[in-house]
């Protein structure tokens, strides 16, 4: 034997273990491990089974030849024994034995199927939660474990749970119908309260124009009271000039008797008519070259004079007389008493305008200032037959279609002015050929009458301007322009309102005329 | 031997030995609770139809057999590993192997690969498996190894480029069926190696320390059969006695090294076979007199049995000296089965001698070897046999 340097113990070692003599080798020696192992199972399959059987819903399990293996107590205690049985052959309600055959057959091919169905009892209608699952051994389906549960409390809860569910969606839905009502209210308000201020400002402007206007008119009326005295004298003053004129005449009539031919011409002369329309530079030459023809050697002057005194178409004898000697001086003094003649004649044109201008003025101040006292309860209607007489020859016909025995509240005289108004704008509006209705019907209390023309309407870019004191769209001549503007005023002094709405075709203006404040009129 | 009779444990598995025993094969695995074996073979056998008949008596006890035929000569730790895929993949529940040592040492490393869940590598040495394999039924087709009986399994590390010893009482195959039949396809050369084989495993077993009476009755009535049939078995393939009795003692062979363990020459032919790929019989047949020459001082007189049970008659071994005796009859065999002396016929070159001696050093079998040997010892006999 040679020696070894290492390894002996490990040598010693292995060769006991190769002679093995503590172990046993035998199947049997296994024994206490598969005693054991054994063992386990039993108790294991003992827990499961008092598990399987104690559990309060139906468990089963059907084998790879598709019978019963098992059913636990619930499910004996629901369908009787059925080991053995083939699920076909079970007592179970044929309502759903088609759908849970189904089913057992996809979970025998390994697909767990799990489904909830009603099922009707003697204790009512349940609702039951059946769960097949394939039974893989490895990873082969060997057969199919089911279980039953009542879940007909969660089914119930689920129910109430979406009843609550729903009561809250309507109620949150009404709250939700509320809250939009309440918005639009709000909105309403809201809009309401705008065109309350907006009213407020018109009001206020309406309040400032007013202010306006009335001290506009105390200037006027100031303005009138300072112009009638000096108007007065200078139509006095126009009355005395027209009066020296008279005499003049009469002093040159005592001059022409003197029978001197250059009297007689400046009596020819001034005998020409009083509006002497202007001649031309033609008219002038041509009287200007009869004058040097009859040996004037400065004409040009002499005829400017004559022509402005209307003189242009002189005889010959008289042309003869003026370039004559003393001929001048005789166009001399008839210019100047022809001037003085033409001046008075001016000033007390101007002076009757002018007083005319403080009279109008003064009517628009009178007719702007209320008059409670004048204020009284009327005959409407009667007052507003006559409104058929503002039509013409000229114009179409006016249609009445009033309320009988309507009655209003207000200054009858001044309100006439109102009507006169409205009606000759509508006339004038619709033309010959068109048609103006006025009508008048009680509101409340009070009184409407409106004025409807099928004129072209009113143009919308004046609209706003319409009731604007001086705004006419009549012709110069045809309408001062106090007209609308006094129409309001008017109406304000009644506490009513005038209103109007155009299309092209159709305009109406509307008066209201609030009743009488201490009560019913009456009709 | 300081005791007539130390006590020793003999351990065997359930055994059939006859023609027709590797009919029994499906049953066995039946028997054995299998339902779906996986069948373990090599390409040559399923050729000659053997494994194929094992299939169909499967198949007539309703098993489900599968197939795992890629085994080669020296089987591989790689194989191992398909295999034990193989195993898995087929949700088998036994392996089945039919064929020599090199099936059968893959079936068993596959077997407790799958059990253990580990790679069969880790199993090498003496008692390194914890759970036993799944049944295993081996249907021997060769006379040599009697891996088909044995706790022995020899596998190829490939990493390492050296044959791993497994021992391990796990290792006992379940049934062994040895049908003298299986052995009528068998190449002469590959009869002769694992004659030889059978022969080292028998004196190995004979001059073990682990040694017993079972074991000695096993292991000189297999010296005693190979001495008079393995020449007559290479001579005339078709003889059906040396063939049976050839058979017979691979069987007995194999009980006795089983559990009385090998020694120096198993562990040099590990090495060898490891480093060369080259055949496990013939390695031993090259390395068994140098083996004899190291340990017959300390078993001369079992050495000398031997030596009559290879047909000396007591007077050859009287007058020539045990030791010349039982050499001269060894190599006598050797040549008669037409094997050629020298390592360097099969590739061994000095420069390999240090590191296939250090392989040899660490193997299991050296453990019941008469004598203890280092490493350097272990050299020395390679350059002998060089
Ligand atoms: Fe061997």
């Amino acid at each position: 034997m040679n020696g070894h340097s290492d390894g002996q113990g490990d040598l010693d070692e292995m060769y006991q273990k190769l002679l093995g003599l503590g172990d046993s080798f035998s199947v049997k020696s296994h024994y206490p491990e598969y005693k054991a192992a054994e063992r386990h199972l039993v108790e294991s399959e003992a827990r499961l089974r008092t598990m399987f059987e104690a559990v309060p819903f139906d468990m089963y399990l059907i084998g790879a030849d598709g019978t019963f293996l098992l059913s636990n107590e619930s499910y004996r205690r629901n369908f009787g024994e059925v080991q053995g049985l083939r699920p076909e052959d079970v007592d179970i309600d044929p309502a759903m034995k088609a759908g849970f055959l189904d089913d057992l057959r996809i979970a025998g091919e390994g697909t767990t199927q799990q489904r909830v169905r009603a099922v009707e009892t003697a204790n009512g209608p349940r609702w039951m939660l059946t769960i097949l699952s394939p039974i893989l051994i490895d990873g082969v389906s060997s057969g199919v474990a089911g279980v039953n549960i009542d879940v007909s409390e969660q089914k119930k809860a689920e129910q109430a749970l979406l009843t609550i569910n729903e009561d809250l969606e309507r109620i949150v839905e009404s709250r939700t119908y509320d809250l939009r009502r309440l918005n639009d209210e709000l909105e309403a308000r809201r809009k309401a309260l705008e065109r309350a201020l907006a009213d407020l400002r018109n009001t206020q402007e309406r309040l400032v124009q007013t202010r306006y206007q009335v001290s506009v008119g105390r200037v006027l009326a100031a303005i009138a009271h300072e112009l009638n005295s000096p108007l007065a004298a200078t139509e006095s003053a126009a009355g005395q000039l027209a009066s020296m004129r008279d005499e003049a005449v009469r002093a040159i009539s005592r001059f022409r008797s003197l029978a001197d031919p250059h009297a007689k011409l400046v009596d020819r002369i001034l005998s020409r008519p009083a509006d002497i329309p202007y001649y031309g530079k033609a008219r002038r030459d041509a009287l200007a070259d009869r004058l040097a023809s009859a040996g004037y050697a400065e004409p040009y002057e002499l005829a400017d004079d004559l022509c402005d005194l209307g003189a242009a178409d002189l005889g010959d004898e008289d042309v003869a007389l003026v370039a004559g000697p003393g001929g001048a001086d005789a166009v001399g003094v008839a210019w100047v008493l022809g001037s003085m003649f033409g001046s008075s004649t001016l000033a007390a044109k101007a002076a009757r305008r002018s007083a005319d201008v403080v009279r109008s003025l003064n009517a628009y101040l009178e007719l702007a200032r209320p008059d409670e006292s004048a204020l009284v309860e009327f005959d409407i209607v009667g007052r507003l037959q006559r409104c058929a007489d503002y039509g013409s020859s000229g114009t179409c016909p006016v249609a009445l279609e009033l309320e009988e025995g309507l009655r209003a509240y207000g200054d009858p005289e001044r309100l006439d002015l109102v009507w006169e108004n409205l009606v000759k704008n509508a006339l004038f509006a619709a033309g010959k050929a068109g048609r103006v209705t006025v009508r008048a019907r009680s509101d409340g209390s009070g009184a409407v009458v409106s004025v409807e023309d099928d004129g072209a309407g009113v143009d919308p870019a004046i609209r706003d301007r319409l009731f604007d004191p001086f705004f006419s769209t009549k012709a110069q001549e045809e309408g001062k322009g106090l007209g609308l503007d006094i129409c309001r005023r008017i109406i304000d002094t009644h506490g009513g309102t005038i209103s109007f709405e155009s299309i092209p075709g159709r305009t109406v203006f509307a008066v209201y005329l609030p009743g009488r404040p201490d009560g019913d009129m009456g009709r | 031997m300081s005791q007539t009779y130390p006590m020793r444990k003999y351990v065997v598995p359930e055994s059939v030995f006859g023609e027709g025993a590797s009919t029994l094969a499906g049953r066995y695995a039946r028997n054995l609770g299998a339902t779906r074996p996986l069948v373990v073979s090599d390409p040559g056998l399923v050729a000659a139809g053997w494994t194929e008949s094992v299939i169909e008596s499967c198949r007539a006890e309703g098993l489900s057999p599968l197939s795992f035929f890629d085994v080669s000569p020296n089987p591989r730790c790689t194989e191992v590993d398909r295999g034990v895929e193989a195993f898995k993949d087929g949700r088998c529940d036994a392996i089945i192997v039919v064929g020599g040592g090199s099936p059968m040492d893959a079936a068993k490393g596959i077997a407790a690969s799958a059990a253990n869940g580990a790679d069969v590598r880790t199993f090498e040495g003496v008692d390194k498996i914890a759970v036993p394999g799944p049944p295993l039924v081996c249907v021997a087709s060769t006379a040599g190894t009697g891996s088909e009986v044995s706790r022995f399994a020899i596998i190829n590390d490939v990493f390492r480029h050296v044959k791993i010893a497994i021992v391990s009482p796990k290792m006992v195959p379940d049934a062994a069926l040895v049908d003298p039949r299986l052995l009528s396809t068998v190449p002469t050369d590959l009869a002769a190696a694992t004659g030889m084989d059978a022969l080292t495993h028998a004196f190995e077993a004979y001059v073990s320390s682990a040694s017993s009476a079972l074991t000695d009755l096993d292991a000189r009535q297999a010296v005693r059969l190979i001495a008079k049939n393995l020449e007559r078995l290479i001579v005339d393939p078709g003889d059906e006695d040396a063939r049976g009795a050839m058979a017979l003692a691979s069987m007995l062979a194999g009980r006795a090294f089983s559990n009385a363990g090998l020694g120096v020459v198993h562990a040099m032919a590990h090495a060898l076979g490891g480093l060369l790929d080259a055949p496990h019989g013939l390695c031993n047949a090259l390395l068994l007199d140098a083996g004899i020459e190291v340990n017959f001082e300390a078993a001369a007189e079992r050495y000398s049995e031997l030596a009559l049970d290879l047909g000396a008659s007591p007077d050859e071994v009287a007058s020539t000296g045990a030791k010349a005796c039982v050499l001269e009859r060894v190599r006598a065999l050797r040549a008669a089965v037409g094997v050629v002396p020298g390592l360097a016929n099969i590739g061994a070159v000095a420069s390999d001698l240090p590191r296939l001696a250090g392989f040899a050093a660490r193997d299991a079998c050296l453990v019941t070897n008469p004598v203890r040997l280092s490493a350097d010892d272990i050299e020395k006999i390679y350059e002998r046999s060089l």
